[in-house]
């Protein structure tokens, strides 16, 4: 076997990095570590959120974003499913409505599950419905035009966005600001992010997205691959600081490196 | 003024005009609109999904012996076991295998997109060929340490950390603004394109 010119450091950083990774979930897992988040406010403001909708008697709109299970847009998307989760558990404390909407297929499955399973677990099946979780289109802008009609149709309290949005983001924050809705988004799409940060109450930046579902839930495992991930950033900083100093004092050897 | 007579040249314009009426408030125009737009994509993407397993997997296993194809085929089939409350169980086969796939097939992509190659363009010369080129080059090295450090989850934000990292928020507050400003008026010239249809297209004034 011989690995593909370009692909060389790639690959040998990949299994770095896979097992720093895990050796740093066994540590935190085993208890030899303790690591603790600093805070994320906007997290926080996620049962705020829940509270002020039950407070008022209406629905919860939660959206996973755009983006599939499959390809570039996964490890979004598996964020957004976490945050759900959380925020599933804390509608069945709060009894308050959820409602869910869809845009990809392959998502809609795992939406469902997600949320009946908590349901469950908080001993409040009877809060599941079949329409609890609902499957809209697949079409980026009909989706959007469905979710903007739902927000002001069901008047929700809280409009709860996490994952990866595009050029719809603006159009669903405008509409959950128009109905007075207390909005939270939680994304990584730089694009979209001055749109959240302009309409939103809480915005939830970039990274934090992936540290939401370890912040949530606190479980040892998720809190390891956040501290290794954290460590890699490190890695990251000093090397790339390092490489500039190089550049500058003339030489290439770092560059040369990553690009094997 | 010479206006169409094209039939769908008066549904475009009128679900236009639908959509344009929720800038009032959410009313029936707007309803009907909204539906029609999210059942007919719907059903465009159930004939969709059905051409493609007829194209894709029914005729090349059964025209053109293709068996390998019999393992998608029945992880498809597997899906909507979900229907069926006793054996529902099953459907989570193909959705693990699916994030899997997924996960899989992302995981060394990001690494080399989001890792490596960031930190290869942040791999510059300092000193430019201008004052103002070195300045922005150390604008770039310190930005990308202060918005990492706002990044770091496990280490508390205090002190000289909490400063950094503050400079990286108000960093990015800063690309924000760029940011919406270009895309705002990318929208304006999405709002010109149905002006055009509606003006043009539609009642041919322009």
């Amino acid at each position: 076997m011989k690995l593909v010119a370009g692909n060389i450091f790639g690959f040998w950083m990949f299994l770095v990095v896979a097992i720093f990774t895990l050796v740093l979930i066994n540590y935190s897992k085993s208890g030899k570590i303790n690591i603790t988040l600093r805070k994320i406010a906007g997290l926080e403001a996620i049962e705020e959120s829940i509270g002020r909708a039950t407070e008022m008697g209406k629905p919860i709109h939660f959206s996973p974003g755009l983006g599939d299970i499959i390809g570039a847009t996964a490890a979004e998307t598996f964020a957004a499913l976490e945050v759900l989760s959380y925020v599933t558990r804390m509608s069945a404390k709060y009894n308050a409505e959820l409602v869910v909407t869809i845009r990809q297929p392959n998502v809609f499955p795992l939406a469902q599950e997600s949320v009946k399973q908590q349901y469950m677990a908080a001993g409040k099946s009877d809060m599941f419905k079949e329409d609890t979780v609902r499957f809209l289109s697949n079409q980026q802008v009909a989706y959007t035009t469905g979710v903007v009609g739902f927000m002001h149709r069901e008047k929700v309290a809280a409009n709860i966005m996490a994952g990866l949005y595009m050029g719809e983001a603006l159009l669903l924050a405008e509409a959950g600001a128009q109905i007075g809705a207390i909005q939270v988004a939680i994304t990584a799409s730089m694009t979209q992010l001055p749109f959240f940060v302009a309409a939103c109450d809480y915005t939830i930046i970039g990274e934090e997205l992936f540290a939401a579902g370890a912040y949530l839930s606190q479980d040892r495992i998720k809190l390891g691959g956040i501290a290794a991930q954290d460590y890699i950033k490190l890695a990251v900083m000093a090397t790339a600081v390092a490489g500039a100093l190089l550049m500058s004092s003339g030489s290439n050897f770092l560059n040369r490196l990553l690009v094997k | 003024m010479q206006i169409s007579t094209n039939i769908w040249h008066w549904f475009m314009a009128a679900s236009i005009l639908a959509m344009f009426s929720f800038l009032y408030k959410e009313n029936p125009f707007y309803r009907v609109a909204e539906h029609v737009f999210v059942g007919s994509t719907a059903g465009h993407a159930l004939g969709m999904a059905i051409g493609n397993i007829h194209r894709f997997g029914w005729r090349p296993f059964f025209e053109q012996s293709k068996y390998s194809l019999l393992i998608p085929l029945v992880l498809g089939i597997m899906l909507y076991a979900r229907f069926i409350p006793k054996i529902n169980w099953v459907s989570r086969w193909p959705i693990a295998f699916l994030v899997g796939v997924g996960v899989g097939q992302s995981i060394y992509t990001s690494l080399r997109t989001q890792v490596i190659n960031q930190t290869l363009g942040a791999m510059i010369k300092i000193q430019g060929a201008t004052l103002m080129q070195t300045v922005n080059n150390l604008i770039g090295i310190l930005g990308l340490i202060a918005v990492l450090t706002y990044f770091i989850f496990s280490i508390q934000q205090k002190g000289v950390v909490r400063r950094v990292a503050h400079g990286g928020r108000w960093l990015m507050m800063v690309t924000f603004g760029v940011s919406f400003g270009n895309v705002v008026a990318g929208r304006i010239s999405v709002l010109l394109g149905q002006l055009q249809n509606l003006l043009g297209t539609w009642l041919g004034i322009i």
